[in-house]
């Protein structure tokens, strides 16, 4: 009869509330709140540091695009050598028998 | 809310000696919620100072003042996830994983020194936390803010921006494995002590 009785989700709420109360409200040490504020600090000089540090490599990234732009864009005087086209480039290069035509023997070919 | 908003405003303008004040109301709660978290006294202030120090570097984000201590209990539940999630890594086992607090509270009993008491309220805690250690971490939170820090469900959604359903389905599943795990042990005691 009694464990018909019983029920099991009133009995573990019965157990969470005793639970709470067997649970000690702890008071903090005289500790607590100097040792948080070493950590805020802490967290500040190293999030000033990190932001001047990335703020100085985007400045120098920005710099060096600008530099790169300039001398990428700005005007020169073409060379000599690239005021002629690909084929006087290379017909200038090589020496006029190396582009003569072979001719071929008749007899070379096996022609009859 | 245990301040006034004017003070979580001046702290968020940079006031420190307004968020020392919050830090003062909100302390014994927080770290009250932590210690039946985590189950460890030893850790409870190191954790405690990681949500007040979250706390600082996130005040600006709060608008309105109902948000503001549903937020600190976001915190305070990240923070005791992230510390539960840190001591898996470590693999320590949880029946040998005895804190030093436990380990002198074990010696002291027996040597008869802790009076009955404290006794039978250190096993009732550990009792309560082997039954809620087949629940996942994440769930065994939620379990412990709604059954044992008597949060309602609206301050919940709240906490967790899931909708009322979402959390009720979450809460259920958690709390039917911890109640057959007590069942099971209630038919254990029931068995040993025929």
């Amino acid at each position: 009869m009694q464990q018909q009785d019983r029920n099991p989700e009133q009995e573990l709420d019965s157990l969470f509330q005793s639970y709470r109360a067997a649970s000690p409200e702890p008071e903090a040490s005289a500790r607590f709140t100097p040792l948080l504020w070493e950590r805020i600090e802490a967290n500040r000089s190293f999030t000033f540091s990190m932001r001047r540090w990335t703020q100085t490599v985007v400045t120098a990234a920005a710099a060096l695009c600008a530099l790169m732009a300039i001398l990428l864009f700005t005007p020169r005087e073409p060379a000599a050598l690239y005021a002629a086209t690909y084929v006087e480039v290379l017909s200038d290069a090589q020496a006029p028998d190396v582009l003569a035509y072979v001719d071929f023997e008749q007899g070379e070919l096996g022609n009859r | 809310m245990l301040v006034e908003f004017d003070l979580i405003q001046r702290a968020q303008s940079g006031d420190d000696g307004a968020f020392n004040q919050i830090v003062l109301a909100y302390r014994k709660r927080i770290l009250g919620t932590i210690t039946r978290l985590i189950g460890r006294p030893e850790d409870v202030e190191d954790v405690g100072q990681e949500v007040f120090l979250r706390l600082y570097f996130s005040l600006d984000q709060l608008r309105t003042p109902e948000v503001f201590e549903p937020w600190l209990y976001r915190l305070t539940v990240n923070a005791a996830y992230d510390y539960l999630r840190r001591q898996r890594r470590r693999n320590e086992p949880r029946m040998a994983d005895l804190s030093e607090q436990q380990v002198i509270m074990a010696d002291a009993a027996a040597g008869g020194e802790l009076d009955q008491e404290t006794q039978r309220r250190t096993k009732l805690r550990e009792y309560v936390q082997e039954l809620l250690g087949g629940v996942p971490e994440q769930d065994r939170i939620l379990l412990m803010l709604k059954e044992v820090e008597g949060l309602t469900l609206k301050e919940l959604e709240k906490i967790y921006k899931v909708n009322e359903n979402a959390l009720k389905v979450r809460l259920f599943r958690a709390r039917q494995r911890v109640l057959k795990a007590f069942e099971s042990s209630q038919k254990a005691k029931a068995g040993s002590a025929e």
